[in-house]
């Protein structure tokens, strides 16, 4: 299974790739949403996890566009914006879950257990 | 909405960072405050909280590293969240982070500006507009940031360590 991480913040893609890469055969990296545009289209990850507000193309649009690309990709956002109205638009789109930084690894290593158990069902 | 307020919904931000970054990392809980503010929580770690005060116009603020996030939107201003190289170095090392190199402490700072106020719009709301972190590695003037509204700074420690939360906002 593949998992990619999109952050702006290396501190943020180094966090998660720590907490998570036992769980995945390959992690790719991205820190815009254009890079993760692309990166999806090419590498098709089975997992995506979304920072939301980053340079040039925002998590936001990203997900608009992966979801375009490959509608059965999971995307676990993770943001600072707290807002309920945020998370519903991400979700909306097709986000799967929204985690609110800052968050714990075992928070994120819960919300993307139950993404894996899907895939796995699959 | 009231200065005390924003100050309030911030502080909130700042001790649930530390919370979370403690309770990554299992340390035992005990909040130490000068301040009413860090009263309304019994779980953040190793942080102690001052007494906001007033800054004077044009003074000279901030530590080694600031992060700054701008306001628009329903509100406008600037956030700033300023600390030296240890408190950064201390909490890269709580992240995991084997490398202490300037370019993590830059990105550090501006990550917890983002979270603080990312944060606020639970409680401000989506029209809480921030822009992406901005890093400034040296002492600020508020002078040159236009802040023209009532500018408070929030000192505090971490794990001994002081750092300083600056809040100019106010409504649009």
């Amino acid at each position: 299974m593949k998992l990619m991480i999109v952050d702006d913040s290396l501190i943020i893609r180094n966090k998660i790739n720590r907490t998570l890469l036992s769980r995945f055969s390959k992690v790719c990296r991205a820190e815009n949403g254009q890079q993760a545009i692309d990166m999806a289209t090419a590498e098709r990850p089975n997992v995506v996890t979304m920072d939301l507000t980053m340079p040039e193309v925002d998590g936001v649009e990203a997900i608009e566009k992966i979801m375009a690309i490959a509608p059965e990709t999971h995307i676990l956002v993770i943001s600072a914006l707290a807002d309920k109205a945020t998370a519903i638009k991400a979700l909306t789109l097709g986000a799967y879950g929204f985690l609110c930084k800052p968050f714990t690894e075992r928070e994120l290593s819960s919300a993307i257990e139950r993404i894996i158990d899907i895939e796995l069902c699959k | 909405m009231s200065e005390r307020r924003y100050i309030d919904v911030f502080v909130d931000g700042l001790i649930s960072y530390f919370d979370h970054l403690n309770e990554s990392f299992g340390s035992s809980r005990s909040v130490i405050s000068s301040s009413e503010h860090a009263q309304r929580s019994t779980q953040s770690v190793d942080l102690e909280l001052g007494t906001p005060y007033l800054l004077k116009n044009e003074a000279t603020i901030g530590m080694d590293f600031t992060g700054m996030i701008t306001v628009s939107g329903s509100s406008v201003g600037t956030v700033f969240v300023s600390a030296p190289r240890a408190l950064l170095k201390r909490i890269l090392l709580s992240y995991g982070e084997a490398e202490l190199r300037d370019e993590l402490l830059r990105d550090l700072v501006g990550e917890i500006a983002n979270t603080l106020a990312g944060n606020a719009r639970r409680e401000l709301g989506a029209d809480f507009h921030i822009s992406i972190p901005r890093v400034i590695q040296a002492p600020l003037n508020t002078k040159d940031y236009r802040l023209d509204q009532h500018c408070y700074l929030l000192p505090f420690r971490w794990r001994s360590s002081k750092a300083e939360l600056i809040i100019s906002v106010k409504d649009s």
